[in-house]
């Protein structure tokens, strides 16, 4: 465990990054389950547009971090998270927040894929046929749109009206972006979505990702600094301290690499 | 604060859907709460009517004298004596059975369509209706071998009823040792008897436990197979033989006195009888719940 | 060289034996008591062919015997405690799976779970002493003469397998894995939305299963539906659908056959051939729900 005096720099460092609006912006997250700290006083400005990377080594919570974001922390029992997130003027952890419009806001692709069992077509159109309503004529359309965009239209373009679940887990995890990024949202949370799969399919998100910035802003949850480097304009590198994870450090890949406190983190993470 | 995310919906009547997804998800929640409160109404119904009715007139001398004046007065001594007896021949039967089926299932049929077919057989065999094994179990000792009414033709029909539910249970939890242990064992030189005996027998004592529980729960308590075979209602204490032995038993007596119902002292004892039994019931039931609970708590962690 | 290497005794398993043995004496009972039933009832097919089945005429002192009012009976008490039991089964299983706590869903589990053990005499008794009579103060102004109707018996078996229906269905509900949930939610849906297009959408052969279990039980209970049937003979009504019927007393296949009558027939090989195909038809109608009932259970694990 690093200790706090190893750490030379305790203040987030802000570049000035083409002066973009910040979209969302944490103040001081603790969370605790069952009593013991998981996260301590993360504070983290997001701008927008941007693909923002969380790295650290497993155990110093940043799925936890993200969980909080859209919410899907309420679904687990247990857990006790204090402080803020400030979205577009409001405080996301208030009582007076409809969580379920919050999450069509705010997609999520998670690490594990979980298609739902009916075809590929029908998955791609599960939320946006639910959640706002689409007119039949559209449809055919919007799967082919949210299909290319996930670099998932020529591989499955004859075979729509399969089942999901014949497919393999790198298409699987695409499908699942492709049925997120149908809502639309503002901001992506992906949470280690190329760890288990092979690397033509991680070649493939990862081209998703630098091109889904245009529209969204994406916090990405990765082991992998390579990646990082890749794919993210900023990061945040977490570490699992005393009391619970802490940010060490935030900025753009090359300050953070050369942070020394960093560097040990991220030997750490290499040799996992 | 809702309004801080109202971002310009493509479609006209998005109001409305917004309306209708709320009014489904309002509604589900409010048929899960009825549904449920409903649901546990009725169980708290039927289980406090038997206590309440039935509780206060239970005392140790209902327990210790024997029925008078054809079950409207007295107690159910020779009741409780007589289903004791039902019970421990019907263990008597089932489990060395169930020890031979399940092993059976689990170590000496080959694999695939045996073992599905015998495990699909038990539970066919658990589904059936109980008065199907009283009405069998008539023709065969009554027509065919002859005998009256015995309690060990009860003990024998009732043991076959609950052969499936201590198999099962007995199956399970020789399925959840691991194949490392028996592939160890037999590294070791061990013949499959003795593997047998040393593996899969004490590592399924709980399964057999539970089992044995719960089937003697429901064996406790069934009127329909030994109505024909081994009941009557009253002229009997204990059984002095095999073959023209009844004997007396509690839901028997149950159902006998609940048809002529009319006399006020024969409902007392009726509702006290009842109380007995599904106190002997639910006792048995509640006493492996831990143990099934843990089994399969155990599973969904694997 | 180890002498005792090259020396194969044979030496008898013999639990080997053991097993083979107890697995034959099962077979053997099974086969006997099969064979028994269907030859026992063979002078009663001989007599009446199909009529066994479908005409509404058993008088067995003049030697008729069509039990369809019998069949009648059984199947719609069996479906009358289905429709009855299921929708409450069903909220309560969402209930316990989608809403409560883990606490207090333990809690509640292990209640209905105590009641499922409830002997059926006891069912019969409180059919007898409590719903009997709420019967018939309620149906008397729709011509009911007594508690004891086919109505009756219906409501005390849906009370009867509504513990086993809501463990079995709630256990189905658990079935769907906690990734599905997650990933619709995420995508905004609500708790009610994944209700219906996740959770039932995915259990519902679970569910099925469930309610054929349900209903198979429900076919084959004997002492309670005898306690508050009326046992009254070819009481099957003109049209399919009749609401008279409901009031009425009436027969079912286990109502006549835990009866007295079974010691009746001994004498006659065509009343006791008659009472061997009862038993053969409820065998039938049984045997049909438990094995769809494990079709689908088969089916829907090695699906998910």
């Amino acid at each position: 465990m690093l200790k706090k005096s190893q750490i030379t720099s305790t203040a987030p460092i802000y570049e000035p990054f083409v002066a973009s609006p910040r979209v969302l912006l944490f103040r001081e997250i603790s969370v605790w389950a069952q009593g013991l700290q998981i996260l301590k006083d993360i504070s983290l400005d997001i701008p927008e547009h941007c693909c923002f990377g969380l790295l650290g080594p497993s155990g110093a919570g940043k799925s936890t971090l993200l969980q909080c974001v859209n919410r899907l922390l309420d679904l687990q029992p247990g857990f006790r998270v204090s402080g803020s997130i400030h979205y577009k003027g409001a405080d996301i952890m208030s009582k007076h927040i409809d969580a379920d419009h919050l999450r069509t806001r705010i997609g999520t692709v998670f690490q594990q894929s979980s298609v739902f069992p009916t075809s590929i077509y029908e998955n791609v159109l599960f939320g946006l046929k639910r959640v706002r309503g689409i007119p039949r004529a559209e449809r055919a359309d919007v799967v082919e749109k949210y299909l290319r965009q996930a670099h998932l239209w020529d591989e499955l373009k004859d075979r729509l009206k399969r089942p999901a679940t014949e497919l393999s887990v790198g298409q699987q995890q695409r499908l699942c972006i492709a049925r997120t990024i149908a809502m639309e949202p503002e901001i992506l949370l992906m949470d280690e979505p190329t760890s288990a799969l092979d690397a033509r399919s991680t070649e493939a998100i990862e081209r998703f990702i630098l091109s889904v910035r245009n529209q969204c802003t994406v916090i990405l949850v990765t082991h992998d600094l390579e990646q990082a480097r890749r794919v993210t304009d900023r990061i945040a590198c977490l570490c699992a301290g005393e009391e619970g994870g802490e940010i060490l450090e935030t900025g753009c890949c090359d300050a953070v690499f050369a942070n020394g406190a960093c560097r040990q983190v991220f030997q750490r993470i290499d040799e996992e | 604060m809702r309004g801080c995310f109202a971002v310009p919906e493509p479609t006209v009547d998005n109001k409305l859907m917004r309306r209708r997804r709320t009014f489904i998800d309002l509604a589900t929640h409010t048929i899960a709460v009825v549904g449920g409160l409903l649901c546990l109404g009725i169980v708290t119904a039927v289980l406090g009517w038997i206590i309440l009715r039935g509780a206060p007139h239970v005392d140790l001398h209902f327990f210790w004298e024997a029925s008078r004046e054809s079950g409207l007065a007295g107690g159910i001594r020779y009741q409780i004596a007589g289903t004791i007896i039902l019970m421990l021949t019907t263990l008597a039967v089932a489990v060395p059975l169930s020890i031979g089926l399940a092993l059976a299932a689990t170590v000496y049929l080959p694999r695939g369509a045996a073992r599905s077919a015998l495990q699909g057989f038990l539970q066919l065999l658990n589904a059936m209706p109980s008065i199907l094994f009283g009405i069998v179990g008539y023709l065969f000792f009554f027509h065919y071998l002859g005998w009256g009414k015995s309690w060990l033709a009860g003990g024998l029909v009732l043991g076959w009823m609950i052969l499936p539910t201590v198999t099962i249970s007995l199956i399970k939890s020789m399925e959840a040792i691991p194949l490392k242990q028996i592939h160890a064992a037999a590294g070791l030189g061990m013949r499959r008897g003795q593997i047998i005996r040393s593996i899969y027998l004490p590592q399924s004592v709980r399964g057999l436990f539970t089992g044995s529980f719960l089937g003697l729960a429901r064996a406790a308590g069934e009127t329909a197979p030994i109505l024909f075979v081994a009941t009557v209602f009253a002229g009997v204490s204990l059984p002095e033989g095999i073959r023209d032995s009844p004997v007396l038993a509690l839901p028997y007596h149950i159902f006998v006195l609940a048809q002529d119902s009319l006399q006020a002292g024969a409902i007392e004892n009726l509702w006290a009888t009842a109380f007995v039994l599904v106190a002997l019931v639910i006792g048995l039931s509640l006493t492996v719940l831990p143990f099934r609970l843990h089994n399969s708590n155990r599973r969904d962690h694997a | 060289m180890d002498s005792l290497l090259l020396k194969k005794r044979y030496r008898p398993d013999l639990w080997a034996v053991f097993s083979w043995a107890v697995l034959g004496l099962v077979l053997g009972v099974l086969v006997y008591t099969l064979a028994t039933l269907v030859v026992q009832s063979l002078p009663a097919w001989r007599e009446m062919g199909a009529g066994l089945l479908l005409k509404n005429d058993w008088f067995f002192r003049h030697g008729r015997f069509g039990a369809a009012g019998m069949v009648y009976g059984t199947i719609v008490v069996g479906l009358l405690a289905l429709a009855l039991a299921l929708p409450l089964a069903l909220g309560a299983a969402i209930w316990m799976a989608e809403y409560l706590a883990p606490r207090s869903r333990w809690g509640v589990k292990v209640l209905i779970e105590s009641l499922a053990a409830v002997p059926s005499v006891v069912y019969g008794l409180l059919g007898v002493l409590i719903l009997r009579r709420w019967m018939g103060e309620w149906l008397a102004p729709f011509g009911a003469w007594s508690g004891d109707t086919l109505l009756t018996g219906g409501v005390l078996l849906a009370i009867m397998i509504l513990p086993t229906l809501t463990t079995l269905t709630e256990d189905a509900l658990q079935n769907v894995s906690q990734r599905q949930r997650a990933a619709a939610r995420g995508l905004g849906l609500t708790r009610g939305e994944v209700v219906w297009s996740v959770i039932l959408r995915q259990a519902m052969p679970g569910v099925l299963a469930a309610s054929l279990l349900g209903l198979g039980r429900a076919l084959g209970e004997t002492i309670a539906v005898y306690l508050v049937i009326g046992r009254m003979d070819n009481q099957l009504p003109e049209r399919l659908f009749s609401g008279t019927a409901l009031v009425q007393p009436a027969q079912t296949l286990t109502s006549k056959l835990g009866g007295s009558e079974l010691y009746i027939a001994l004498g006659d090989p065509v009343h006791w051939g008659a009472m061997m195909a009862l038993c053969l038809i409820l065998l039938g109608i049984t045997g049909l729900c438990a094995g769809a009932s494990l079709f689908l259970n088969r089916l829907w694990t090695t699906n998910s």
